[in-house]
């Protein structure tokens, strides 16, 4: 049992449903820019992150569970090219990704 | 019931999945991504000892969490409906399409090594290069191909 991965798992799962990004409807207005709430959501999101995350990172922040903070940034690869085209089809003839289509099938 | 919005506001939603982001690096030194976790559970099913067992417990909260705010939504009862696609489409159509959809997410998502929450959201929050790639990469492939879509359906899709 992991009680904090349950959380984070629960409150993202919450969020994803309550925002409507389990909607088609919302996913495939998006995709046609005319939406703007998804991007608007992304927004405050990179922006509570990314300072929180390079602050962490400069401190060289022990984190609990797993040693030294490591980003793992991944280098521009090919595959990343490929692998993202591949997906983004897959993204817009379903209006769903991985994480609401958990969402879809719950509701 | 109805005891939340039909859609909470983003600004809302917005930093409190910043701050998931940073939880989850901060305490356990990962990223917020789904498709992977798709991919332990699987390996939960075949042989649960090599399962990452914290990413199997995430999937679990996203079930969770998901029945949560739509039941907290009064969503109607299981319904069989899908938005534009719904109404263009009969159900024997729509299944396939999704199928297909589903695949190439499996596939694309394992080849490119993330989704839209692993690269675009939590990758893009610390800059990976190659997030940042493969998020463009999604990116101008949906948008592309769902403007084709509309253009050729004559606006109904």
């Amino acid at each position: 049992m992991n009680p904090f991965a349950l959380l984070i798992g629960l409150t993202f799962g919450f969020l994803i449903v309550a925002s409507g990004l389990s909607s088609y409807t919302v996913i495939h207005d998006m995709l046609l820019l005319r939406e703007p709430d998804v991007f608007l959501l992304m927004g405050p999101s990179f922006a509570v992150a990314m300072p929180l995350l390079w602050i962490l990172r400069r401190r060289k922040w022990k984190t609990p569970m797993a040693g030294e903070l490591n980003l793992n940034r991944v280098p521009n690869e090919r595959k990343h090219v490929y692998g993202g085209a591949i997906f983004g089809a897959g993204w817009a003839a379903a209006g769903t990704c991985p994480g609401p289509a958990i969402g879809m099938a719950a509701c | 019931m109805e005891l939340l919005p039909d859609r909470l506001a983003w600004f809302i939603a917005g930093p409190i999945i910043g701050l998931l982001m940073v939880a989850l690096y901060a305490v356990a030194n990962k990223h917020l991504g789904v498709a992977t976790s798709y991919l332990q559970v699987m390996t939960f099913v075949r042989s649960p000892r090599t399962a990452e067992m914290w990413r199997v417990w995430f999937f679990a909260g996203l079930v969770g969490g998901s029945l949560i705010a739509a039941f907290l939504k009064g969503s109607p009862s299981p319904n069989l409906t899908y938005g534009a696609l719904g109404d263009l489409l009969p159900i024997a159509a729509i299944v396939p399409v999704l199928f297909v959809g589903g695949m190439l997410m499996g596939f694309g998502a394992r080849w490119g090594g993330g989704c839209t929450s692993g690269h675009g959201i939590s990758g893009a929050a610390i800059l990976s290069r190659g997030t940042l790639v493969g998020t463009v990469a999604f990116m101008a492939t949906a948008f592309g191909l769902t403007l084709i879509v509309h253009l050729i359906t004559g606006g109904a899709l």
